[in-house]
């Protein structure tokens, strides 16, 4: 996931947007006051937001409040992902006390895509914590960040000199000198569609950001056994006809393919293959297509084709009924956002804001950023009340164990299977370290500053 | 050799898509002497418009289809011809250029704004629930053998109408010379009216034919037409056989190319870069008929003074200087480009306002500059600006060369398609061996850039690079007016007047194109070095053809000729959007639509923006009082907002409108004096006589 989250943002780039607009910013909450809430749970969280009478200003951004930067691009993909499950976790909270009495103020920061420095500026200048968002851009904010120490608790993280920066503890499992497929692909070559293991096509699009992603691919598919038969280029600014690629991959009998780019085209792609009759093991559509919209988009081509996304050990939605938390998100969207979706990013920003919340209260009235952080790290296996496989933050670079897999069926995505081990996830993925260099985090260090420097 | 056939195959249906598209484009070339770049535009607003009536509200696809192409696409191009094109029908290519350049930028906008990107909108392809045919081993689906039907129909069609019907004659005619046509009882503009009808029918039908089998992205569709292009070229911009081979030269050569380029690093991107590169050769290889609409006027090019040009670099000097102490850090940052953006659209004035050469290629030269910096001054050594300038320059002489031969819309294609290769492929290459160098572009991802660091000082704050890019820009501005009024300055202007004169003279036009292409180009580079300075880290997405067509309009629009443009295109680049946006974030969809807007505007003042501000300003500046006025309460301001007894906005208000009102005041003083100067057959009698009249008439005839 983690980069491949960017795509869809860094590929639906129309550059003649001269500047992206904002699009209401600022959504705080005012407390509502009065009401004397109960402390409510959220999942196997017990008690996570809670009424108090902490109100000190033990910190920028805390008082009453506490006023929290979210990350977006909204201005320019007018995805409001981010923003909603904001809003949704920060009403729901608040209505049950907030953080020992303080109500949660997400305030939204939206990068436009080109502005990350900026609203990283603001958010040193203004917010208490980054929590619950991500900019795909997100490396141009990083070193500004450091330099105020500000720390986060993003839902995504997209670029190479922001995975794995220091003072950041993203919830997403797999650190950031390792694979985070390496589960997902030696299942698929090993044991899903070993007859395919000859025959593995790249395709991707042809930013420059998507390279990375290209690089890191085709290594950890070597590693797990594939050889890659065939790689190709697509324009992102569009593709006026797939026939030729379809006709590229059937005449090289590529067996199965790993697509980076946006799923819009990768419906067409695969419509194409349907129409010429060439069906291939498996289609790597990876976890941007989760979603009702890559299926309705790939209409026929859904049943005809075997598409595969990983979600990295995040309890899949439509089986929500299964798992409290995951149904508790969704009962949340209904009651507070009933017009907005669910997907897979408003999920992993509750693995965020649960962070946070749990962090934060453990500190009481002496709310500041060091505390919150230090709380964060002692979580050796936080799985945000239950939303996803559990992982050990007090490791933050270390490898991914537990995967899902998910397949793409015309009645809607269903899990693979891919012989799950523990509950709804295999959790016996082999680690791989990368070996080439695909850049490095920024560090405290880089800067000239160190922990101590953290207040 | 099956291979060969099923690819070949695949091939002809993808021509059969640019077919489509490049006859509309030929045929609104052909009548209208326009060449669309809002072709592709105008077919993603029909398949949005036919998704919106199929499938949003349900219609019958039959009737879906005859409200879009028979109703909607005409009602589109009659306005699109009243409001877009008849006021520029006689100005310059660049002009013309420029307002089909808008009319892109504006419907994208437009269409992103009225349908939500995020929501998926599935078109399915016509006949998609028949078995596809097969033709021995290739396989053709029923809508790529539609879409080859509707190309050849379409082919049939155009060419029975252009040359066997009176309308076709009489548009053929009105692009020759719509004076004769008039004087021949037909009326050019309704030639006109038909042709842009057609047009946007044919785009029309082009769009909803490729729209099923590419996503429905409005972005997507407005620019995918660089191969159909291509195909245009093939037909020199008239004919219509010869448009098709060239489809079909391009689609087999796509299609071939993905089946058998052989697999490494460097050559994917040439296969992506490949129509852009055919469309460059073919512009090279194939001769071109005299070029259209000659009846253009020329406007002469605004004069400079050098003394008017200093005053203006200290005014951009000071500027930079106020905006470092009235803005917060933030701010810097978002306005900090302007300056560094304002060097990139200087480079137009000697190349399009002096030579009369237009390019769509600065942004590229600009990137060409970025990475010679990055790669070469990682510490930010001074030299390596000097450097970034040569390389430039000297990419900017390798396009002069080939392109010698082109003008016009010609120059402009080519210059594009060269913009399309560096994207496409250079810019992606990783690094690589010349002749013993090791050359890196973008190394496939961000290249850091440093800071300068000059006499000892290392400038990296936001402030100090902003007032850097500032001071550049001055010294560009000022050498761009000494040039202005220098011989070579003089030769350039003839040579955009009169190619033949200038040749006849005795001018080499290879040498003068090629200085001019070097210089522009140089003066780019420069300008993308500190966009890159201010930016901290480039990717080759900032520099790419697309994101160089906004500042190619605002150029236009400011008046390519005048000095005081790079200013103007900076400050209007960002300016603006910033300034809503904070002030009114609500209006951010229509922010997206001002570029456009202003292109329509842009009409009213062919001349440009610049030229006009420099006459109303100018009684100011002459004017001791007015201009001391405005200094002193222009420093009173700025010390009330360094003191922070006021805000930004009344700073910036109260500036405004102390200018405006001693402009005003200026402007109506110097008038009265100008109505003091009675002519002289008048003396005596509207005014009285005087003692010393006598001695000026006679001093007067005597001077003869």
């Amino acid at each position: 996931m983690r980069t491949k989250k960017t795509l869809a943002a860094l590929l639906a780039v129309s550059l003649l947007a001269a500047g992206c607009g904002r699009s209401g910013s600022g959504d705080e909450e005012t407390p509502d006051g009065g009401t004397p809430a109960a402390a409510a749970d959220f999942g196997d969280l017990k008690g996570l937001c809670q009424p108090g009478d902490a109100k000190s200003k033990s910190a920028q951004g805390v008082g009453a409040e506490i006023q929290l930067g979210v990350f977006t691009d909204i201005g320019f993909t007018k995805k409001t992902e981010f923003v909603d499950a904001a809003e949704v976790f920060a009403k729901w909270c608040n209505e049950a006390g907030g953080i020992n009495g303080r109500k949660l103020a997400p305030k939204t920061r939206d990068s436009k895509f080109m502005e990350v420095r900026q609203r990283m500026l603001e958010s040193c200048r203004e917010d208490f914590f980054i929590v619950g968002g991500g900019s795909a851009l997100d490396a141009m904010g990083v070193k500004d960040r450091l330099n105020c120490l500000l720390p986060a608790f993003p839902a995504q993280a997209s670029q190479m000199q922001n995975t794995g920066s220091d003072l950041q503890i993203e919830t997403v499992a797999g650190g950031s000198s390792y694979s985070p497929y390496a589960g997902y692909y030696t299942w698929i070559i090993k044991e899903g569609y070993p007859g395919s293991a000859g025959s593995v096509g790249v395709i991707s699009g042809d930013t420059p950001v998507t390279k990375v992603l290209e690089g890191q691919t085709k290594e950890m598919l070597t590693a797990a056994g594939a050889k890659i038969s065939y790689s190709e280029l697509y324009p992102t600014q569009g593709v006026s006809d797939w026939t030729p690629y379809a006709q590229a991959i059937k005449s090289k009998g590529v067996k199965g393919l790993v697509f980076l780019g946006d799923f819009a085209s990768l419906a067409k792609l695969e419509q194409v293959l349907t129409n010429i009759d060439y069906k291939l093991d498996w289609i790597d559509a990876n976890s941007n297509s989760y979603g009702p919209a890559f299926l309705q988009l790939a209409g026929p081509a859904v049943a005809a084709q075997n598409n595969l996304a990983d979600l990295g050990g995040v309890f899949p939605l439509e089986n929500a009924a299964q798992n409290p938390a995951t149904q508790q998100v969704l009962d949340l969207f209904k009651k507070y956002a009933p017009d907005k979706q669910v997907t897979l990013q408003v999920v992993r920003a509750f693995v965020a804001w649960t962070l946070f919340a749990k962090s934060a209260a453990s500190c009481g009235d002496d709310l500041t950023r060091k505390c919150v952080y230090e709380a964060a790290l002692k979580e050796t296996a936080w799985s945000g009340g239950g939303l996803q496989a559990p992982i050990d933050l007090s490791q933050l670079d270390a490898p991914q164990k537990c995967f899902n897999v998910e397949k793409a069926t015309p009645e809607g995505w269903k899990p693979a299977d891919f012989k799950p081990d523990t509950g709804a996830y295999r959790c016996d993925a082999p680690a791989y370290k990368f070996t080439a260099d695909y850049g490095k985090p920024l560090t405290l260090a880089d800067i000239g500053k160190s922990l101590s420097d953290f207040k | 050799m099956e291979q060969f056939l099923i690819f070949g195959v695949v091939g002809l249906s993808t021509a059969a898509v640019y077919a489509v598209i490049g006859s509309g484009l030929v045929l609104t070339y052909t009548t209208t002497g326009v060449f669309n770049f809002a072709h592709g535009a105008a077919g993603m607003l029909s398949a949005f418009a036919y998704w919106q009536l199929a499938v949003g509200w349900g219609w019958p696809v039959p009737l879906a289809l005859a409200a879009v192409l028979l109703v909607l696409a005409p009602a589109f191009g009659l306005l699109v011809e009243k409001v877009v094109l008849r006021p520029v029908q006689n100005l310059g290519e660049a002009e013309r250029l420029v307002m089909t350049v808008a009319l892109l930028s504006g419907l994208i906008a437009a269409a992103r704004w009225i349908w939500d990107p995020n929501l998926p909108r599935p078109l399915t392809t016509f006949f998609f629930e028949r078995r596809p045919l097969h033709i021995g081993p290739a396989v053709i689906t029923w809508h790529q053998a539609l879409t080859m039907a509707v190309a050849v129909l379409v082919a049939v069609g155009l060419w029975i109408l252009l040359n066997r019907t009176r309308t076709g004659t009489e548009m053929r005619a009105a692009v020759d010379d719509r004076a004769l046509v008039g004087l021949t009882g037909a009326d050019p503009v309704k030639a006109n009216r038909v042709a842009w009808v057609l047009g946007t029918q044919l785009a029309a039908l082009g769009g909803i034919l490729i729209a099923p089998t590419i996503a429905l992205d409005a972005a997507q569709l407005s620019l995918l037409i660089v191969s159909a292009y291509t195909a245009a070229i093939f037909g020199r911009l008239r004919s219509l056989p010869l448009t098709f081979l060239g489809a079909a030269v391009v689609g087999c050569m796509e299609s071939y190319l993905t089946g058998y380029l052989p697999q490494n690093q460097y050559l994917p991107g040439l296969r992506l870069a490949a129509p852009a590169l055919l469309l460059f050769l073919a512009l090279l290889l194939f001769p071109h008929g005299r070029l259209r609409g000659r009846d253009r006027k020329l406007r002469p090019v605004p004069t400079p003074t050098m003394r008017g040009t200093w005053i203006f670099a200290a005014v951009i000097v000071v500027f930079s200087l106020v905006l470092v102490t009235v803005l917060d850090e933030v701010d810097i940052i978002s306005y900090g480009p302007m300056f560094a953006l304002g060097v990139v659209a200087l480079s137009f004035v000697p190349l399009s306002g002096f030579a009369g050469q237009i390019s769509l290629c600065q942004l590229s030269m600009a990137g060409i500059g970025a990475v010679v910096w990055g790669q070469l001054a990682p510490d930010g050594q001074p030299w390596a600006l000097v450097a970034a300038f040569a390389v430039s320059a000297l990419a900017g002489a390798l396009i002069a060369v080939p392109a010698l031969r082109l003008s016009g819309v010609y120059l402009a294609l080519a210059t594009a398609a060269f913009a399309v290769v560096l994207d496409r492929w250079i810019f992606t290459l990783p690094s690589f061996e010349l002749l013993g160098v090791r050359i890196s572009v973008f190394n496939q991802g961000a290249v850091d850039m440093a800071g300068p660091r000059l006499l000892g000082f290392r400038l990296d704050e936001p402030a100090e690079l902003m007032v850097f890019a500032a001071v550049c820009l001055a010294l560009g501005s000022l050498a761009v007016a000494a040039l202005r009024l220098s011989r070579f300055g003089r030769r350039l202007i003839a040579l955009r007047d009169s190619e033949a004169a200038y040749a006849t003279l005795g001018g080499s036009l290879l040498v003068a194109r090629v200085l001019v292409f070097a210089l522009s180009a140089g003066i780019a580079g420069v300008g993308g070095v500190l966009y890159g300075m201010q930016l901290q880290s480039v990717t080759a997405d900032q520099f790419t053809f697309v994101a160089g067509l906004p500042i190619f309009l605002i150029a236009v629009i400011g008046g390519l000729g005048a000095v005081g443009n790079g200013l103007f295109t900076g400050t209007a680049y960002l300016g603006p959007i910033h300034l809503l946006n904070a002030v009114a974030p609500w209006t951010h969809n229509i922010v997206q639509l001002l570029p456009a807007l202003a292109g329509l505007g842009f009409a009213r003042h062919p001349e440009g923006i610049v030229p006009g501000q420099r006459r109303g300003w100018e009684p100011l500046a002459r004017s001791r009082v007015a201009l001391s006025a405005l200094i002193g309460g222009f420093a009173v301001l700025w010390l009330l907002r360094v003191g922070d007894l006021i805000g930004n906005t009344v700073l910036l208000l109260g500036t405004v409108v102390l200018a405006l009102a001693l402009r005003t005041w200026a402007q109506s003083k110097e008038a009265a004096d100008v109505k003091a100067e009675v002519p002289v057959e008048w003396w005596g009698v509207r005014r009285p006589w005087r003692a010393e009249d006598e001695e000026v008439l006679s001093r007067g005839i005597a001077g003869g």
